[in-house]
């Protein structure tokens, strides 16, 4: 944990730069929200708030939890189980439209 | 650790796993932390897939800019989603304030400073739990329960209710381990240890609340 000065300023920067982004783009996926539903098609309005989800996650993983800086190793071992979210996400949403295909509800 | 992460690996390839060095150059706790939260990160996901695939399962969905539109202290004012951005943004906030309390803890080891930004971390905590209560006592006298609800889709209720809940939990206990750690730093006894690092573990929590925002806020708030 030791770094010169020079270091700790540019740290301090990209805190607040990350907290700039952040907020941007929640303000922007909510005047999207407020705006834009019913007058684009809703699925684009869906992968548009995925994706700017998807970068909010990534700079408070990125910066505020500073796994950019750790060990490449460490990086792996955290974010490979992530992929078993990604299969069981994908199964249970056909599961859930075969749900409703049978009309169980 | 540190000491040892320090260490020159004698031979990389055979020998970083073979004790007296940290192959993660990471301290034991911390490690330990992210291990819980990628754990943590499961249960979370379990709760959005499921509320992923019971959505599926529906003909139609309550329309969240319908839904959450009150606002406190403004009757009959409707600012559709104007509240909730209202508690993302305090989190943020909070999780900024977090992260340079951290940074202060580590480069700086100024106690005045972590104690100054880890007090705002935990105003910014009860602010996000006081306005998820207000939140809720809305909803409930709309007429929101666990079985029912005037919006549309039945489950809609209690999966609002059960993931708002466990992750407002969460903030819960992120709010307690911050204010017994905060006592901790005012008494100095990180300095006497000379190490901030307990500030960075419940930081890495703290985060992680933030982080499973974005996605119960994305699911329910804007898809």
């Amino acid at each position: 944990m030791a770094q010169e000065k020079g270091h700790d300023f540019d740290m301090v920067k990209e805190i607040w730069k990350t907290f700039r982004i952040l907020s941007v783009v929640t303000v922007v996926e909510v005047a999207a929200a407020v705006l834009l539903t019913g007058h684009l098609p809703q699925m684009v309005l869906n992968v548009f708030y995925i994706l700017m989800s998807l970068t909010k996650a990534f700079y408070i993983v990125a910066v505020f939890m500073h796994l950019k800086f750790e060990m490449k190793y460490l990086i792996i071992t955290i974010l490979i189980p992530m992929c078993f979210l990604i299969y069981a996400l994908l199964t249970l949403l056909a599961e859930g439209a075969s749900w409703h295909s049978m009309k169980v509800y | 650790m540190a000491e040892a992460a320090t260490l020159p690996a004698p031979n990389v390839k055979e020998n970083i796993w073979n004790g007296g060095f940290s192959p993660f150059k990471v301290s034991w706790g911390k490690l330990m932390m992210w291990y819980f939260l990628v754990g943590d990160s499961f249960s979370f996901a379990s709760f959005l897939i499921t509320y992923g695939a019971l959505r599926f399962s529906y003909d139609s969905w309550p329309q969240p800019t319908k839904v959450f539109e009150a606002m406190p202290f403004l009757e009959g004012v409707k600012v559709p989603l104007g509240f909730v951005s209202f508690m993302t943004f305090t989190l943020i906030a909070s999780s900024v304030t977090m992260v340079l309390a951290v940074h202060y803890g580590n480069h700086e080891k100024n106690r005045k400073k972590v104690a100054k930004w880890m007090f705002w971390t935990i105003i910014g905590g009860i602010i996000f739990l006081s306005s998820q209560a207000w939140e809720w006592t809305h909803l409930i006298t709309e007429g929101m329960t666990m079985s029912g609800n005037p919006f549309g889709a039945s489950a809609f209720g209690w999966l609002f209710f059960t993931i708002t809940g466990f992750h407002g939990f969460h903030v819960f206990t992120g709010v307690v381990i911050n204010c017994s750690v905060l006592s901790k730093v005012v008494k100095g006894d990180y300095d006497r240890k000379g190490s901030y690092e307990m500030i960075e573990k419940c930081g890495l929590y703290w985060h992680f609340v933030d982080l499973v925002w974005v996605f119960v806020f994305m699911a329910f708030y804007l898809l």
